[in-house]
């Protein structure tokens, strides 16, 4: 146990997705046409992200050419939501139902 | 029948008031007297700290896994009206999780909640309330609206309770007169309200007080003279202080030179401050400054004393719904004078003892006549010890039980007739509940962040016993392996746990977890790596917030001190919410000798260990030996333990195999594998460490080889702390390299042939939490010499030669005696020590923390 206490090293800074994405698109790492196309947008978008964490259409159109990225991106909202993968399910089906809601609502005072 | 009791009443505001002390009587009584009825409980986890409590109070009644937690998104206390989206939403969460507990009835001992905090209570929003029966305390802000509902946010709020109320099956009064007051106010029917009454606490009783408690009482609180006591739950006007003061001025200088009027209640402060109103009223009245005392809040031990050393206690309030405290004044032998209005003639019990509160001069002449006319105060003591016999909790709680009863029965009755289950007739599936949440944002706008902390609350609730977690801390595995006797551990059961859960215990998910960025996570990118799975596997896993629910297990496997006496308020929480958080003990040693490290170190770990008998449910020793030296820890060092943790031990495994182990030769092995065998060589494995006894063996050995006896002596392990000199001494030692060899960090794979090349272990550690060496040793035919300690007669038996003593000559003895034992072929042979594999000790390890709950706290 004090063997132990002795190994023990102070936990890394561990990078964040942001600045994980970032240097991903800076070193190229985003494959063929994609890249050229989504790369000045994914700079922005990672701007964005940061300052705001849950601007989330602007990942949605720009990630929409990488599943894998956007999956990535929405593991990084809920964490920055602080909510678990499976309460960040539940947190985009309430925001589905709130806009559905609000839609049907805006749609009921038109007619 | 299952009856669900939503016990907010106890852990918000109120709990400090009546309705408290109410809702914690009656369901404690509830739950004693339930034969056969399943009682549980909910508790809101926006009040962390009284579901310990709670959990504490109901540990003899109600299994812990009845005791549900519920979260909601914070904060909803309805005083704001900016809090009025997440209140809402707050209700439907409620209500949905209440429904999910499947109850036959529900009861709500406390609806009026959450004005100013932030309970939630409702019936009625997504769920129908006609198995809900909701205890009605009474109607006094409905029938006196100027006074209690003096602003629209308030009076909203009362009326949507009221509103509310509307939806429940069963009321129940807590007395004839507010089951009226429901009748005639409400237009209730009278069959669906049913007086259950209220009961004062065991501990209400007549004491006998010593001379010294009485006097300290009294200057603990300021009292100088004989007492006439008023100990209300509150300040509200009808609570009729200024009536009392005017009364208690009209009384005879005589009279009020020998007494004071003491008023036991807690005082409010900032703007309705009650201190400042008092002593308003207390000018007004004429009242000298040493006549009025104010206590301010008194715990109840000290309420109880104050009840037994009054001469007089009043209760002048003009509307009760019961009158809880002169019902706990007679039952400390009071003498007991209270108003003749609402509730009040029913708890006392005889008109003699009854005044007009709207009458000073009525209440002076009676409070008079108690205080001067010695046989009448004696006639109100007979009396209230006989009037409390009529009131009981138990009698309470069997009253409510058997009208929840019949409420079921006309429940089930009526599900007959329509053909319409109970349960169909819900809307209780949590599409329902997003929907009814996302139509509320159509009238109050609701931020992600409010849709995120909904979101939360919901897979809170949601969660259920088909997905429980063990959660295994591996946090410091996963940031670094040191490769130390511990990591080997954690690796193996890691191992183990994997191969092992599924088939053992299928119920429950394995998911090792590590604290990073300030909280949990899984660590799913370390198992990746662990497993050796795919690139891209490893690659695209990612370190998901770790979702913990109240079912779950924490297994604090890893020792990560700093974070776990850091985190103690987390898995304080945890506990709270019924998570069960077990840690494995590897040792306790520097407890006993903090010497055998440098001064932080042995902080740190008297931190750790602070920390864990504080907040574990079970400590899991890795030997009988720490698990006996735990429990004297802990009886000499009780601390303010809310409850003590289990104390449990398994044994270690020692096959290398199963641990995951290290590979690699250095490129010397073989000659150094050659010189081991030229000649006996003494082994010793671990860590230099003052207490390993390395000291000792170097000076033993010297002894050895000054008397031409011809051995190795072979050191594995790093150089720990405070071991530098030792280091350098054995660098310059001029046997360093030919019989004195020191190979410091080396491979599993390496170890294992310098087992086999090796003659005898030596473990002269004077003190370790198993000795995991003596095993690995044994497993390689290998003879022990150790020190004789309980841990290591504990793994080693007959199966080792134990010495005693600190000197070198002390060892070199010992070693000279084992060399003549094994001339003869008598040495005791570790072949049969019985040692167990990394499996066996993972399947020792899983009934002790996955076992059925049965905690008591």
């Amino acid at each position: 146990m004090m063997t132990k206490l002795q190994n023990q090293k102070p936990a890394l800074k561990k990078p964040t997705f942001h600045s994980r994405l970032y240097a991903a698109v800076m070193q190229g790492r985003l494959t063929g046409a994609i890249k050229k196309r989504i790369k000045p947008r994914l700079i922005r978008i990672g701007q964005v992200a940061m300052k705001s964490p849950i601007s989330k259409g602007l990942f949605t159109w720009a990630l929409s050419f990488s599943p894998r990225l956007q999956s990535r991106v929405h593991r990084v909202l809920w964490s920055e939501l602080q909510l678990s993968t499976r309460a960040f399910g539940i947190f985009e089906n309430l925001k589905k139902a709130v806009e559905e809601s609000t839609s049907s609502k805006q749609h009921a005072h038109t007619d | 029948m299952r009856i669900l009791i939503d016990l907010q009443g106890a852990q918000c505001d109120s709990r400090f008031r009546g309705i408290g002390r109410y809702s914690l009587s009656l369901a404690l009584a509830m739950a004693r007297n339930a034969k056969g009825h399943e009682i549980w409980l909910a508790l809101s986890a926006a009040f962390p700290q009284s579901i310990l409590d709670l959990r504490h109070a109901f540990s003899e009644h109600i299994p812990q896994e009845r005791i549900r937690v519920f979260s909601i998104p914070q904060p909803t206390a309805e005083v704001d009206p900016a809090n009025a989206w997440r209140a809402r939403a707050a209700e439907i969460i409620r209500e949905e999780f209440l429904e999910s507990i499947q109850p036959d009835v529900i009861h709500i001992p406390s609806l009026f909640e959450g004005y100013g905090d932030d309970a939630v209570a409702s019936l009625g929003v997504c769920t129908k309330g006609y198995k809900t029966a909701v205890t009605l305390h009474d109607l006094i802000p409905l029938l006196d609206q100027e006074s209690y509902l003096p602003n629209p946010v308030i009076r909203d709020y009362y009326f949507r309770k009221i509103e509310s109320i509307k939806h429940a099956g069963l009321l129940l009064a807590i007395s004839d007169s507010s089951r009226k007051e429901a009748i005639h106010a409400l237009s209730w029917p009278e069959d669906k309200i049913v007086n259950t009454s209220e009961g004062s606490d065991a501990h209400f009783q007549v004491l006998d007080i010593t001379p010294e408690r009485d006097k300290s009482i009294r200057l603990q609180y300021g009292m100088t003279r004989k007492i006439v006591l008023y100990a209300p739950g509150g300040f509200d006007s009808r609570k009729n202080f200024d009536g009392l003061m005017k009364a208690y001025a009209l009384l005879p200088s005589t009279i009020r030179a020998e007494y004071q009027l003491v008023i036991a209640s807690r005082l409010s402060k900032g703007s309705d401050d009650s201190r400042t109103k008092l002593y308003q009223w207390r000018d007004q009245a004429g009242l000298k400054e040493d006549e009025l005392v104010l206590t301010d809040f008194v715990p109840d031990d000290d309420l109880v004393i104050l009840y037994n050393i009054a001469d007089l206690f009043v209760f002048p309030s003009k509307h009760e719904g019961f009158g809880l405290p002169p019902l706990e004044a007679m039952a400390c032998g009071a003498p007991t004078l209270a108003s003749n209005t609402s509730s009040l003639p029913e708890v006392i019990g005889w008109d003699q003892a009854l005044f007009d509160p709207h009458s000073p001069p009525d209440m002076a002449r009676k409070m008079e006549q108690a205080l001067i006319d010695s046989a009448f105060r004696l006639s109100l003591k007979e009396h209230a010890l006989n009037q409390v016999k009529n009131f009981s909790w138990d009698s309470s709680a069997k009253r409510a039980i058997a009208a929840l009863e019949a409420l079921h029965v006309k429940n089930q009755a009526a599900s007959a007739l329509t053909k319409n289950t109970a349960d169909s007739e819900q809307m209780q599936s949590s599409q329902n509940g997003i929907h009814a949440i996302a139509c509320l944002s159509r009238t109050a706008s609701s931020p992600d962040s409010d849709l995120a902390k909904a979101a939360a609350a919901i897979a809170f609730n949601t969660s259920t016993k088909q997905n429980r977690q063990l959660l295994v801390d591996i946090t410091e595995l996963s940031r670094h392996d040191a490769k130390s006797g511990i990591q080997r551990v954690v690796r193996s059961l890691l191992l183990e746990l994997i191969k092992q859960m599924p088939i053992a215990y299928p119920a429950f998910s394995l998911r090792p977890i590590q604290f990073d960025d300030h909280q949990y996570r899984y660590a799913n990118r370390f198992m990746a790596r662990f497993l050796k799975k795919s690139a891209d596997e490893q690659k695209n896993s990612l370190d998901d917030i770790a979702e913990i629910n109240q079912d779950d297990i924490f297994f604090g496997l890893d020792l990560v001190p700093p974070l776990v006496t850091k985190q103690q308020a987390l898995y304080q929480q945890w506990r709270a919410y019924g998570v069960q958080v077990y840690f494995v003990v590897y040792d306790i040693l520097l407890a006993h000798r903090p010497d055998w490290a440098p001064e932080e170190a042995s902080a740190v770990l008297s931190a750790w260990l602070d920390a864990v008998t504080q907040v574990a449910t079970g400590l899991v020793c890795i030997s009988n030996s720490v698990a006996n030296e735990l429990r004297i820890w802990l009886e000499q060092n009780p601390r303010n333990r809310p409850t003590l943790p289990t104390i449990s031990f398994f044994h270690l495994g020692a096959d290398l195999v199963s641990s995951a182990p290290t590979k690699g030769l250095p490129k010397n092995a073989l000659t150094t594998l050659d010189l081991l065998k030229k000649r006996q060589t003494f082994l010793s494995v671990g860590t230099f460490e003052p207490r390993k006894g390395h000291w000792q063996m170097l000076k033993a050995f010297e002894d050895l080889w000054a008397k031409h006896i011809d051995v190795n002596l072979v050191l594995i392990g790093k150089q720990g702390w405070m071991m530098l000199p030792y280091a350098q001494q054995l660098r310059k030692h001029p046997e360093f390299n030919k019989r004195l060899i020191w190979l410091d960090a080396i491979s599993d794979e390496y170890l294992e042939k310098i087992y086999s090349a090796s003659s005898c272990l030596i473990a002269a550690s004077e003190g370790e939490g198993f000795g995991l060496p003596l095993i690995e040793a044994a497993s390689h035919h290998l003879p022990i010499i150790a020190r004789d300690l309980p841990v290591f007669r504990e793994v080693a038996g007959e199966h080792a030669y134990y010495f005693s003593g600190l000197s070198g000559e002390d060892l070199s003895k010992a070693v000279i005696t084992w060399l003549d034992l094994l001339a003869h072929d008598a040495t005791p042979k570790s072949d049969h020590m019985p040692h167990l594999t990394w499996a066996q000790s993972c399947a020792q390890i899983l009934p002790l923390i996955l076992r059925p709950s049965k905690e008591k706290l």
